[in-house]
């Protein structure tokens, strides 16, 4: 029981971790073009892009974090600009919350269906008296599957 | 020529609907001779499909503008070489493409399957492949003919998308579409089965060489197109998630997933119901992704293809996916099987947690592909979703993919003991941490990176681990050397050995995607002559521009000179092309490739006195998403070469 928590307290570590977004110290223009689309209609990301009109974005970018301006203004300006079609990625509030939600509830829904399946046939095995002794081990499976190959291969 | 290729289309129609009735009868009346002479139209079609194909082709290399596909796609300028591949640069060339791969894989079929017609599932399969093609040559030979003409002849055509004359070209389509084509006969052979009742893994059994070619195919197209983007689209990478690239990806994800759900339930008789899905899901996703490119409802790279026909693959995908679901409704009863799983620590529980990641990363994919639209219907809002969410969203389940890619082998079939666990886990879970600490000690701790390696290095030394221990046991009972026991061992064993190759490929893909990706290294500048801009541990100097005519280009093409670390290693020479009746110019990479890099330059603009505006990328490992991608082609292959016929030589006759 006790291994169990532990278990389960490195999973829940590991997934926080791969969840939580990166946090980075000073602002640079190259997180920042990776958060803005070009507005050319090439639909890349201003990062990827290498068109004329990008690098326009590129110097106003640059400008206003010369300025000190934070991310959040910077990205507020575009949309405000543009609308929320400028960003690369959907803000992460109202129902755009369902696309970053969504993906995580079905997989999380897919291991839970799969542990309750799991246990159900596990047990569905037991009560038809399935064999639950161990197979033998890989080298010993592996050694069966060869001599069948070898056999095989004398037959020709 | 044209009026052979309308009158080769007209009748593939007619015969394929002319097959459709005489299979429906056969199979209501009972009557096996009209099976066979429907069996026998596969042949037909194809006969007329490849003449009309021949006819197409011909017309493009003979510059006939007065068929409006040819003036779409070709010009006189064009180099012969890409006449010939506009046949598929637009949407009625491709579907007549799809059309003869339907047809021939049909033909195929019904040659394979021609002592089995008496077998009632038989006459489901081809009642099914001839309904599906008989969709494509109706399109074909009413709304999308490529043999339509215009009112007059114009004097030349509108050429072809510069962005397609690439040899990438030649093959990134075709091997696409026999991707998709090709999962049509898997999806019709359990159709049959559900409609028979026959619902044993016989069917499994038959289509295995077809969905695992398929997925090959599909896999193939996938990566040429990644490397016609790197060396097209001039931005520096290969995959930007655009929904066209991901209407593909998405039906690879599903048939990944079904590929390894088929091994479960032709080894224990489970899994049968899911296995159905995903075969519908695969066929559906494949027809999807074709409606994504033709219907133009997303803006996407790959709008060139965009026309108005997405709408029939609309309700032609509700058809197939009504009639698909019903059936899996109607056999859920017989399709259930008594289940049995002894453990949570066996291969099966592993390969059904790595469904769940796949097609977990099928949906995000999905969702995040067609959420501009959703969110449009929803809020009004216009929103885009690139790059960053995908990457956001997708790499954490890639990860736990991985690590199921590399936990799977260890696991024994049925019940893994503690032991076996203890003594397989050891190995690949020392090399997956030495390589992390190893990053550790480089200064690399960024969480994504590290744990990619690692557990990519945990997948290498899995499967390395698997070669040892097979190898170490053949030697022990043949005598061989081990040089020659492991080469035995391969080809002996090449279902599952093909199968460790491509997760050798996968974990070799990761470390070049983390490479290329994490590490990538860019710059851009305008330089005057004689300027120098520096990247990694290269200088480019801008030496030279030259001015030429190539073909159907004009090419203003700047030579650059490389220093590594200050010596001279050779010229580098990024162009701008003006290509025949195109307004925009276009941007042409140039490379310098190795095995640990890529040095990738551009030049956006050509500015006054000739100054250029240069983008330069060094793209660490990039080859390796390419070697990486050999192994799981090259994996995906063996695993499906035909067993030797055993041949008893009795003693008597010997």
């Amino acid at each position: 029981m006790k291994q169990r928590n532990y278990l389960m307290i490195v999973v829940i570590i590991t997934l926080t971790a791969l969840f939580l977004p990166t946090v980075g110290l000073a602002l640079t223009l190259g997180e920042m073009e990776a958060e803005i689309m070009c507005d050319c209609g090439c639909t890349m990301v201003l990062n990827t892009c290498s068109c004329g009109r990008s690098d326009a974005m590129r110097s106003r970018i640059e400008q206003m974090i010369a300025q000190g301006q934070s991310k959040d203004e910077i990205i507020n300006a575009h949309i405000a600009q543009y609308g929320e079609v400028i960003l690369s990625a959907p803000t992460r509030k109202g129902f755009n919350l369902v696309a970053y939600i969504a993906p995580m509830t079905v997989f999380l829904l897919g291991v839970l269906v799969v542990i309750f399946l799991i246990r159900r046939w596990r047990f569905t095995g037991l009560e038809e008296g399935q064999e639950t002794t161990e197979k033998p081990d890989l080298d010993e499976e592996m050694i069966r599957k060869i001599n069948e190959e070898l056999i095989g291969i004398e037959e020709i | 020529m044209i009026t052979f290729g309308n009158i080769s289309l007209h009748l593939s129609t007619g015969v394929t609907f002319g097959a459709f009735v005489l299979l429906a009868w056969g199979i209501i009346q009972n009557d096996y001779r009209f099976i066979v002479s429907g069996r026998r139209a596969f042949a037909f079609v194809f006969l007329f499909t490849t003449l009309a194909s021949i006819s197409l082709s011909y017309l493009f290399l003979t510059d006939a503008f007065q068929v409006e596909y040819v003036t779409s796609y070709s010009d006189k300028a064009l180099p012969i070489f890409y006449k010939a591949t506009s046949f598929w640069a637009g949407q009625k060339g491709s579907l007549l493409f799809w059309a003869w791969l339907l047809s021939g894989f049909g033909t195929l079929v019904a040659y394979n399957t021609r002592d089995e017609v008496e077998d009632r599932t038989t006459a489901y399969i081809y009642i099914i492949m001839t309904a599906i093609l008989a969709f494509f040559v109706t399109l074909l030979s009413t709304i999308s003919n490529p043999f339509d003409l215009l009112p007059h002849i114009p004097m030349d055509g509108n050429g072809l998308n510069p962005m397609l004359q690439n040899p990438g070209m030649i093959f990134h389509p075709p091997t696409l579409f026999i991707g998709y084509v090709g999962f049509t006969v898997p999806f019709a052979y359990a159709l049959a089965a559900m409609i028979s009742g026959n619902l044993d893994e016989s069917w499994l059994r038959k289509t295995r060489t077809w969905s695992v070619l398929s997925w090959v195919f599909l896999t193939i197209g996938i990566v040429l197109g990644g490397q016609w983007a790197y060396v097209e689209l001039g931005w520096g990478g290969y995959w930007a998630w655009d929904p066209v690239e991901n209407a593909s990806f998405i039906p690879w994800l599903v048939a990944t997933a079904f590929i390894h759900t088929a091994i479960i339930q032709e080894r224990r008789n489970i899994m049968k119901v899911w296995n159905m899905v995903l075969i519908v899901l695969t066929f559906e996703l494949s027809i999807f992704g074709t409606y994504l490119v033709r219907s133009g409802v997303l803006q996407s790279v790959h709008d060139f293809g965009a026309t108005g026909l997405g709408g029939y693959f609309l309700v032609f995908m509700a058809g197939t996916s009504l009639v698909s679901t019903g059936l899996i409704f109607a056999a859920y009863k017989n399709l259930r099987t008594e289940h049995s799983l002894e453990s949570y620590l066996s291969r099966e529980s592993t390969f059904l947690f790595n469904n769940v990641i796949l097609v977990a990363i099928a949906f995000a994919t999905l969702l995040g592909t067609l959420f501009p639209l959703i969110s449009e219907a929803v809020t009004g809002n216009k929103i885009t979703v690139s790059q960053p969410f995908f990457n956001r969203v997708n790499i954490p389940l890639f990860l736990i993919l991985l690590l199921i890619t590399g936990i799977c082998p260890l696991v024994g079939w049925r019940r893994a003991s503690a032991s076996n666990l203890r003594r397989n886990f050891l190995f690949p879970a020392a090399v997956g941490i030495v390589s992390a600490v190893i990053l550790g000690i480089f200064g690399i701790t960024r969480v994504y990176p590290l744990l990619g390696v690692s557990l990519s290095f945990f997948v290498i030394g899995t499967v390395f681990q698997e070669f040892w221990m097979g190898t170490r046991a053949r030697t022990r009972i043949t005598g061989d050397a081990a040089w020659i026991a492991f080469p035995g061992l391969l080809w002996n064993m090449r279902r599952r050995y093909g199968g460790f190759i491509a997760h050798l490929g996968v974990a070799l893909m990761v470390l070049g995607l983390i490479g290329s990706s994490a590490f990538q290294q860019e710059t851009q500048q305008t330089l005057k002559k004689g300027q120098s801009i520096e990247v990694g541990s290269y200088t480019l100097r801008y030496d030279n521009m030259k001015r030429y005519q190539y073909l159907n280009r004009d090419i203003y093409a700047a030579s650059m000179s490389i220093f590594k670390k200050g010596d001279y290693i050779g010229n580098i020479s990024p162009e701008k092309r003006h290509y025949t009746g195109t307004e925009k110019p276009t941007t042409e990479v140039s490379l310098r490739s190795n095995f640990w890099e890529d040095l990738y330059v551009t030049m956006p603009v050509i500015g006054e006195n000739l100054d250029i505006t240069v983008r330069a990328v060094v793209n660490p490992l990039i080859n390796w998403v390419w070697i990486g991608s050999l192994f799981i082609v090259v994996g995906g292959l063996m695993s499906i070469i035909p067993r030797q016929k055993k041949r008893r030589v009795s003693l008597e006759t010997a």
